[in-house]
């Protein structure tokens, strides 16, 4: 194999020559992607043969923003790349505007140019827009190069027919839909989707909706007023927001989709049995899971007049944890026998405030996946001095048969720091291969 | 994955011995690949390339070859090892490219371009457009050699005419 034969020149970065101006316009454009438009449109002063290269550059990203909100002059501004007598590419659009300006038609004008401009990602945010402003041409529907859609606040009409032979990902976010056949026939269309992302989409529409396709791998949802139905066989995560209701239900769900539940909680709610339920029967089945502390809360307590939920099948588990509910942590462990890593990221709920109350872990008999399965613990955000933590520490090493590694992220103050290595050092390890790989981030008050 | 040798030659005449799986990075080399114009025997000439540059090239190809078979990879590990994974490809690729003048970056952007690396091509700009993000027209100029030929009052019109990008 050849090295490399010159040692190529360090430190001598100022070049003698104007090379850059050398280069080819394509090359030049491509260099002027990887900055915003506005530094892009900067480059028109630097000399005469600078002076309209920003215009070639495929990519336009802008908001209004920058133009002080005066989204009239945005509009007229940015009339120009859409001109229908241009032909060039147009690989990227995204606009932010802050509200609708004068020219009624102009999102109808510049999504008709670009989708025949061969563009491949569309990222539109129109916040504060007249809601008769922000309505997308159906053009939008048959984009036959369009890889990424990303949408908020618009507004989508009824689509006939949907061909969109490239797209990848769909991103609706606050955006509004006459019926769920439209989102059906957008997911139907979309032969190569893989990543879904509905956030506050059905408010107008169904109840429930339908998401089907031999594609998909990723969908997240954040939806309160309607369940969302997946059939989707290559589903490898799905991520959602669960308000009051279980938003989601998985078609043969298998273990290979990894779930990642935040559960809201406001003060004096308490879930409906029928949701903790609904969510108990999905973990039981998968493998990978994350999921906030406010549902173990309820779990637990729920399970006494039962018995305890088994989660057969979980191998990872990453969690958010209150320090003082800790002491669910035994319990929880010994329904996961076959949890090989376990990450907690531990949350003070006296943040700042003088009274603690001191988690108390206590272990009856030493659950399963520690003597057989678990290589994996990691502890984020471990608070100091708190004995209850350092009991557990000292616990999970003294036990944890084929343990690898034990991770911390420790806020800490320097003293303090020295102590807690000290301690943790004498703790004695059951497992012979395991390593400690601390990390201090230094106490902060927030 | 196959683990063939190729055989490039730079337009100065220095050969490189590469792994096909490397050599593919570049669209043109695949092509060429796939409609079997690549003789065992034969070295592919690469007219536009220089020896120094093409070994920067292949020093970059061979860093990346596992990347196309992301898909397949992620399944198995966890987010932690492939955040850790991506962590050192970046910290690879930012000494790569802070270790050249930028008279070499520009060569070596040539390069990736008629060899349509695209990975390449997009890590290369992206360090030359740091050299212009948020800085001022002076001292784009200065860091470029760029010399200014417009006259003070052209150079006033084009700041006028888009006022909202100067502010």
């Amino acid at each position: 194999m050849g090295g490399r034969k010159k040692k190529t020149k360090v430190c001598d970065k100022v070049p003698v020559e104007d090379r850059i101006s050398q280069l080819p316009d394509s090359v030049i454009a491509e260099i002027l992607c990887h900055i915003s438009t506005k530094d892009a449109v900067r480059t028109s002063v630097l000399s005469t043969r600078w002076r309209n290269l920003w215009e070639s550059v495929p990519e336009l990203d802008i908001s209004s923003y920058r133009f002080s909100s005066d989204v009239n002059s945005f509009v007229s501004f940015a009339e120009r790349f859409f001109d229908p007598h241009m032909k060039s590419w147009v690989r990227k659009l995204r606009l932010s505007m802050s509200k609708s300006p004068d020219d009624k038609s102009f999102l109808n004008r510049w999504i008709d140019a670009v989708s025949t401009r061969r563009i491949q990602h569309l990222d539109l945010r129109l916040y504060h827009f007249n809601s008769s402003d922000s309505i997308l041409p159906l053009s939008i529907y048959t984009c036959q190069t369009l890889v990424h859609l990303q949408l908020h606040h618009a507004i989508l009409v009824n689509a006939e027919v949907v061909s969109l032979p490239c797209l990848k990902i769909i991103h609706l976010e606050e955006t509004t839909c006459p019926n769920e056949a439209t989102l059906e026939k957008l997911i139907s269309g979309s032969p190569l989707l893989e990543d879904l992302t509905l956030i506050r989409f059905s408010k107008h529409i169904a109840k429930v909706l339908q998401v089907r396709s031999q594609t998909l791998k990723r969908i997240r949802i954040n939806e309160s007023s309607a369940k969302v139905v997946i059939d989707a066989p290559l589903l490898q995560c799905l991520r959602t927001v669960i308000h009051s209701t279980k938003n989601f239900e998985i078609i043969n769900l298998g273990f290979s989709t990894k779930l990642d539940i935040n559960v809201l909680y406001g003060h004096g709610t308490t879930y409906r049995t029928s949701l903790i339920h609904g969510i108990l029967t999905d973990i039981s089945r998968v493998r990978d899971l994350d999921i906030n502390h406010y549902f173990w809360k309820e779990i637990f307590p729920y399970s006494k007049s039962g018995p305890v939920p088994q989660f057969g099948n979980l191998s990872h588990l990453n969690s958010r944890f209150f320090v003082t509910d800790l002491e669910m942590l035994p319990t929880l462990l010994e329904s996961c026998p076959k949890l090989e890593s376990l990450t907690l990221e531990l949350i003070d709920p006296y943040m700042g405030s003088k009274t603690k109350k001191e988690p108390k872990v206590i272990f009856l008999t030493v659950p399963e996946c520690l003597v057989s399965s678990l290589k994996l613990v990691a502890f984020k955000r471990s608070i100091p001095g708190n004995e209850g933590e350092i009991e557990l520490l000292r616990y999970l090493l003294k036990n944890s048969t084929i343990l690898e590694k034990l991770k911390l992220d420790v806020y800490y103050t320097k003293k303090a720091e020295c102590d807690f290595l000290k301690e943790l050092l004498t703790m004695p390890r059951c497992s012979s291969t395991c390593e400690i790989h601390c990390s201090f981030i230094r106490k902060r008050y927030w | 994955m196959s683990s063939n040798m190729i055989m490039l030659k730079s337009s100065d005449g220095a050969s490189f011995e590469i792994e096909e799986a490397a050599a593919r990075k570049s669209k043109i080399i695949a092509n060429m690949i796939e409609v079997e114009c690549v003789d065992e025997d034969k070295a592919i000439p690469l007219q536009n390339v220089t020896g120094n540059i093409l070994a920067l090239v292949i020093e970059y190809c061979n860093k990346h070859i596992v990347d196309d078979d992301d898909d397949v990879a992620t399944e198995e590990a966890s987010e932690e090892e492939e955040e850790a994974k991506k962590k050192k490809v970046d910290d690879w690729e930012a000494e790569f490219m802070n270790s050249m003048s930028l008279e070499t970056m520009f060569e070596l952007l040539l390069a990736a371009n008629y060899l349509n690396i695209k990975s390449l091509i997009d890590l290369v700009c992206q360090t030359i457009a740091n050299n212009i993000k948020d800085k001022t027209p002076e001292e784009v100029r200065k860091i470029f050699s760029i010399e200014n030929d417009f006259t003070p009052e052209e150079e006033e019109e084009i700041r006028k005419e888009n006022a909202w990008a100067f502010g």
